[in-house]
């Protein structure tokens, strides 16, 4: 292996160098075939010998039968206590958060770490600061960092280096958004309002004794789960500990089906986890100056001469998106690289679009005819970008060959409310130069 | 190709082979993760049958079966750390016989331990899907069926891993 071969036989040859083990499926399944038979063992023992032995022997009768009244009055005060407690409400867990100055929560997705948030507030209830790990490994370090503050966004991108500062007004309203939803208390408001207005449905079951959660069932009509988004129906379900009356977590249940699952059931797509209100947080949480190295690229987004600017007042978003694109692709028609790299959100800096150009001069890159731009259209999840289907015809050694590409989208330029840019999968752009 | 969550629900219906199949799906997957680990090869056999057994007996408490590979994975990752913890302080010395060029099953040469160990630094999704792509050698459409997604999102999640890989392999 070199490391001038092509990254694909060099995986092929490391899986050849990894190699298996001709014995492991038997091996494994001796294993579980061990543990099966001693569970079954151990279940017996219990059901039968021990109970049996136990009620049977004429000493410890007496004992079962002390244990059983023991245990019965026991229930009754349970039981009395329950019916003592007052029933709860949605209103007990909003005074219980209303005197906490931070909250920590994480999104866990499929028992993976996802991302993590710390939130702090002033002493009138408002966001002060907040910290956002995006896209966490399975070494706990984020891919992305966002830390926002007074209106000012930075956001790091780990891998590559770069810290993008920018202050708009777009991004900060979809921070806080992001916060309203899922602090603790404003989930638990924002849950209220949607109920008065009969766009959710809240169930609460409140299981007798102290040690089980209350669940807060809600479902939501299509497209009221976010409010600017477009969402099929949701299901969110809500822990409450009976004690605190705190929120413990919540878990974000979609339609199956709607997620290409085969099954038309709930699936489950994440849970935020509530798992220390009030501790204090780490020193320099908010703070990304040292963390970030001194080799970090920062770029100032406001400075960034990208996207295509808009003037005239009335377009809507669709007319923006629409003309987004063909000004993209029809700078590409004309070679014109740097103009097209100028079109494209992760190409804001000199360096990168001069490495663009490169690749796509390298490859012969020949796009001919923009043959249709379709309807824009929101996500099936999410928002703050329209998706554009088009087919454009490209010209790879001497045949023309249509390409539908299905996963460009339009979005805002950062730092630059009037200008939209396009938002195109590196796959999509491979697909451009390759048959 | 029968999907991961086809055959966990047989498995948990009782079908125990249906195990048998995912063993043989993930092993060199699993087998990865402890050797970037571990590198010796008797503490990965080890930890490789600790996985799929810790894998067998909380199959029930994964809720979304799609997600089996990146959360045995993870299995497999702490079972190896354990067996890290497990071993001697003091490893031996291994002589090597002159000219020998050829290394023993799970044992890497220097390049093919930098490309695993990128290869272990991808992002859960990428990982998964060059794994099953790679060392668990199914085509595309293959990998697409058992990780539950699309054909598309398959080839541009090993897109952006080959270019990751790449760049992570240049900088190191």
């Amino acid at each position: 292996m070199t490391a001038k071969e092509p990254i694909e036989s060099r995986l092929e040859k490391l899986s050849g160098a990894i190699g298996s083990d001709e014995s492991l499926v038997a091996n494994v399944m001796s294993r579980i075939d061990s543990i099966k038979a001693n569970q079954k063992k151990f279940a017996e023992f219990k059901s039968s010998s021990l109970l049996r032995s136990f009620i049977m022997n004429r000493f410890t009768k007496f004992a079962a039968a002390a244990v059983f009244v023991v245990g019965a009055a026991f229930g009754l005060k349970v039981l009395m206590n329950d019916l003592a407690r007052p029933a709860y409400a949605l209103e007990q867990t909003l005074e219980a958060c209303s005197k906490k100055q931070q909250a920590h929560f994480t999104f866990v997705q499929n028992d993976i770490l996802n991302k993590a948030a710390w939130v702090e507030y002033d002493t009138d209830g408002n966001i002060a600061r907040v910290r956002v790990d995006m896209d966490i490994d399975s070494n706990g370090k984020a891919n992305q960092v966002i830390i926002w503050q007074g209106g000012h966004t930075k956001s790091w991108d780990v891998p590559q280096k770069i810290l993008q500062l920018f202050d708009d007004a777009n991004y900060t309203a979809k921070i806080l958004y992001f916060v309203h939803r899922y602090d603790p208390r404003q989930a638990v408001e924002y849950m209220q309002k949607r109920e008065q207005k009969g766009d959710v449905k809240i169930d609460i079951n409140q299981p007798p004794g102290l040690s089980e959660p209350i669940v807060v069932t809600v479902d939501y009509e299509p497209n009221t789960f976010l409010v600017e988004g477009t969402f099929p129906p949701m299901r969110e379900v809500m822990l409450v500990d009976q004690k605190t009356k705190l929120v413990t977590a919540v878990e974000v249940w979609g339609p199956g089906k709607d997620l290409g699952h085969k099954e038309d059931e709930w699936t489950l797509l994440g849970t935020y986890k509530y798992d220390g209100y009030d501790e204090p947080f780490e020193g320099g949480i908010f703070d990304l100056d040292e963390e970030v190295g001194s080799d970090v690229n920062i770029i100032d987004m406001k400075t960034v001469d990208n996207g295509l600017e808009f003037t005239e007042p009335n377009l809507t978003e669709e007319q923006m998106a629409v003309a987004t694109v063909r000004a993209f692709f029809e700078a590409l028609i004309a070679k014109d690289y740097n103009e097209a790299a100028r079109l494209l959100s992760s190409d804001f800096n000199a360096e990168i679009r001069a490495k663009r150009r490169e690749v796509w001069e390298k490859a012969n890159l020949n796009v001919v005819e923009i043959v249709s731009i379709g309807q824009p259209r929101p996500p099936v999840r999410g928002s703050g970008f329209l998706i554009v289907p088009c087919i454009v015809a490209v010209e790879i050694n001497g045949q023309r060959v249509e390409k539908k590409l299905e996963d460009i989208s339009v979005r805002r330029a950062l730092g630059h409310p009037n200008r939209r840019i396009v938002w195109f999968a590196e796959a999509g752009l491979d697909a451009l130069i390759s048959n | 190709m029968q999907a991961d969550c086809e055959l966990i629900k047989a498995v948990l219906d009782g079908e125990k082979e249906a195990f048998a199949e995912l063993v043989s799906r993930y092993e060199r997957p699993v087998r990865a993760i402890a050797i970037n680990i571990l590198g010796d090869h008797h503490s990965v056999q080890d930890a490789v049958q600790d996985a799929f057994v810790a894998g067998y007996q909380h199959l029930s408490s994964l809720r979304n079966r799609d997600s089996f590979g990146p959360w045995l994975m993870k299995i497999a990752h702490r079972c190896a750390l354990d067996w890290a913890k497990r071993r001697p302080k003091i490893i031996p010395v291994e002589t090597t016989p002159a000219g020998a060029t050829e290394k023993p099953n799970g044992q890497l040469d220097e390049e093919s331990e930098g490309l695993l160990s990128a290869v272990v630094k991808l992002p859960e999704a990428e990982r998964q899907v060059v794994m099953l792509r790679y060392f668990a050698q199914h085509n595309v459409k293959e990998v697409a069926e058992i990780a539950g997604r699309s054909i598309g999102t398959v080839t541009k999640q090993l897109s952006r891993a080959h270019k990751r890989l790449r760049k992570i392999l240049k900088e190191s």
